[in-house]
């Protein structure tokens, strides 16, 4: 990475005994979006809050823009932030709002109500229909959309979110990411987006730093998480994820014992000995009900679910002792399988995650 | 009808009686001055006297006092205690619970103890520093109804988030307060003032055993040595402090509605 406009180092926290956040280090691209995946209590939002400046680190530093800020308070950091609970001055109009950090900057009121004007058209909500109105006026939508345009009047150097969808209806969280995502790319700014919805987070972040236990168990893409998790813990958090118990039967051809079948994951047993115990990852779409040409690796089983989705025909079968969960596109032409007929699965060798 | 609500408002109406009777009885008999006939004789008298307008004023003065003094101490303490020490709430809420125990005339005589002309802060050397002594004290006499009516206020807000939204668009302290606390809890901190006003305004045992001419001590003088206008005033002193009390329930129409709150 070129020089990184915001660098996490080694950080930590700790309440007491009790560490939330423990050695976590991350770098940011200028311009670039960066969101913070994982379960409730995994210790994004602390990093957020750390990056704000409303928390302080145990231990670790935080340098935005070349500038050391770990020690300074949020009202130094010139970083901007949208907040959940939208937190809009209830006393304060629309356009008071969205210029409440110029006015605090000391900015001259034309210039200032140049700025309100032109951030309030970036959001859609023009100044001469929103501009007099106070939040309760606002649908949700409208004023997490407000709340956006507040924290980017005053220029900062960095944007962060924290979760500013998940109070939102699903419609319209999904036209307001695609709004921020728009947003951010057009005005160039880094962000850092923190959730634990994985959609959202594959959708719109240029890389996803996965959290789990006060730690960062993974930084990558989108793709590289999805299709390429390192630990279990991502594998089984991002996306649906079937799980299948295998044992290394011979190494150096990389066959595998799954339930009666047996599969050849040649270079793929990192190691492995006879007698192993593997857990084999297989994304639903990785695999086909039936022999499909480049899908050379295939395993019987018996048809336990059948769901029909419209569209989409959601099946599960069961392998052993696994069930693996597998979607097929209706065809008016050919009925959707029957639950008990035996089956045959097939799916590249490839595609297989091993996660030892 | 049935009969719970026969009984709902017969209980009303004891209630009713045992309020306003003696009110309608007071007001009926300060308009009895001059024999034979209704008159406002009384309040005639009450207002054309230079003690009332001086005491009154006094009392006013000392009341706005009061409540600026109130309004710096309260606030500021109760948005603080909500926002970085909410465990330390319940031992302020005793502290301000402490006016109601404790009678006036013990923190007064603890006053002219602590302060007299011989102590390190002698306030009681100087009309002046007795003023501010007796706006202290009517500040710490209202804490109980100020405190929870901004507690009350802060509590219809989220006060963390709007905190760390003014801070991280470079506020201060001082304009975190006075832009974006304040004017969510001004309703509150009205109600608080207009209660401070009332108890102000009829205080009798503060300003008395510290000597100062206040309203409180001109009712007690009045009412020893006059028939009519202590009933009177009464009525006025009435009047006044329903008014306080109407003023709030029309201020909180126009507090402002929270939306802070996802929903």
């Amino acid at each position: 990475m070129a020089d990184p406009f915001l660098s996490i180092q080694h950080v930590k926290k700790s309440y007491g005994p009790n560490t939330v956040v423990q050695d976590f280090t991350l770098e940011a691209a200028p311009g670039e979006f960066v969101s913070f995946l994982g379960p409730s209590g995994c210790g994004k939002t602390t990093v957020l809050r750390m990056v704000a400046g409303f928390e302080e680190p145990t231990s670790g530093s935080i340098i935005v823009g070349g500038r050391d800020v770990t020690r300074l308070k949020p009202n130094q950091r010139n970083v901007g932030m949208v907040f959940q609970a939208y937190a809009l001055f209830p006393n304060l109009t629309v356009a008071q709002n969205v210029a409440f950090g110029l006015k605090v900057a000391g900015m001259p009121k034309a210039d200032a109500d140049k700025r309100v004007a032109e951030m309030l058209n970036i959001i859609r909500l023009p100044i001469d229909q929103f501009g007099d109105r106070y939040p309760y006026q606002l649908s949700g939508g409208q004023q997490q959309r407000v709340a956006l345009a507040r924290a980017l009047a005053p220029s900062p150097k960095l944007l962060l979110l924290d979760e500013p969808l998940s109070a939102l209806d699903a419609k319209v969280r999904v036209s307001l990411r695609e709004e921020i995502r728009s947003i951010q790319q057009k005005l160039g700014i880094t962000t850092i987006f923190v959730t634990h919805d994985q959609e959202e987070a594959l959708s719109i972040s240029d890389r996803i730093a996965v959290m789990y236990g006060g730690k960062a168990e993974q930084v990558g893409t989108p793709f590289e998480i999805y299709n390429r998790p390192t630990t279990k813990f991502v594998a089984n958090f991002v996306g649906t994820l079937n799980v299948l118990e295998g044992t290394v039967t011979d190494p150096s051809t990389g066959a595998v014992q799954v339930g009666p079948s047996s599969v050849l994951l040649k270079g793929k047993l990192n190691g492995s000995k006879a007698g192993d115990t593997l857990s084999l990852a297989l994304r639903p779409e990785a695999i086909s009900l039936g022999r499909q040409p480049g899908r050379d690796a295939t395993l019987g089983g018996e048809i336990s679910e059948v769901s029909f989705l419209g569209s989409v025909i959601r099946v599960r079968v069961g392998v052993g002792k696994d069930r693996v969960s597998l979607d097929t596109f209706n065809s008016p032409a050919s009925p959707p399988p029957t639950v008990g007929d035996k089956a045959e699965i097939s799916f590249s060798p490839e595609d297989v995650l091993v996660l030892h | 009808m049935k009969s719970g609500r026969f009984w709902a408002w017969v209980t009303f109406a004891i209630g009713a009686g045992y309020f306003f009777i003696p009110l309608i009885a007071t007001f009926e008999f300060s308009l009895r001055k001059t024999r034979g006939i209704y008159s406002f004789d009384a309040y005639r008298s009450v207002f054309g006297d230079p003690h009332f307008q001086e005491s009154f004023t006094y009392s006013i003065v000392a009341a706005l006092f009061t409540i600026v003094l109130g309004v710096l101490l309260v606030v500021p303490t109760a948005y603080w205690i909500r926002l970085r020490m909410p465990q330390l709430r319940p031992i302020v809420e005793f502290i301000t619970l402490l006016p109601l125990v404790i009678p006036a005339i013990v923190i007064v005589f603890g006053y002219i103890r602590m302060y007299g002309s011989n102590s390190p802060l002698p306030f009681l050397a100087t009309t002046s520093g007795t003023n501010v002594l007796l706006v202290i004290g009517y500040a710490t006499l209202a804490l109980p109804y100020m405190y929870r009516a901004v507690d009350t206020g802060l509590r219809t807000i989220d006060v963390r988030t709007l905190t760390e939204a003014a801070q991280i668009l470079g506020a201060g302290w001082t304009t975190i307060i006075g832009r974006v606390i304040l004017p969510n809890v001004l309703i509150a901190v009205l109600s608080g003032a207009f209660l401070t006003f009332a108890i102000v305004i009829g205080e009798f045992t503060m300003a008395s055993l510290l000597n100062r001419p206040a309203f409180g001590p001109y009712l007690q003088n009045i009412g020893a040595n006059r028939a009519y206008e202590p009933a009177a005033l009464a009525i006025i002193a009435f009047v006044i402090t329903w008014g306080c009390m109407s003023l709030i329930q029309l201020l909180s129409r126009y507090a402002p509605k929270s939306s802070n709150q996802p929903r």
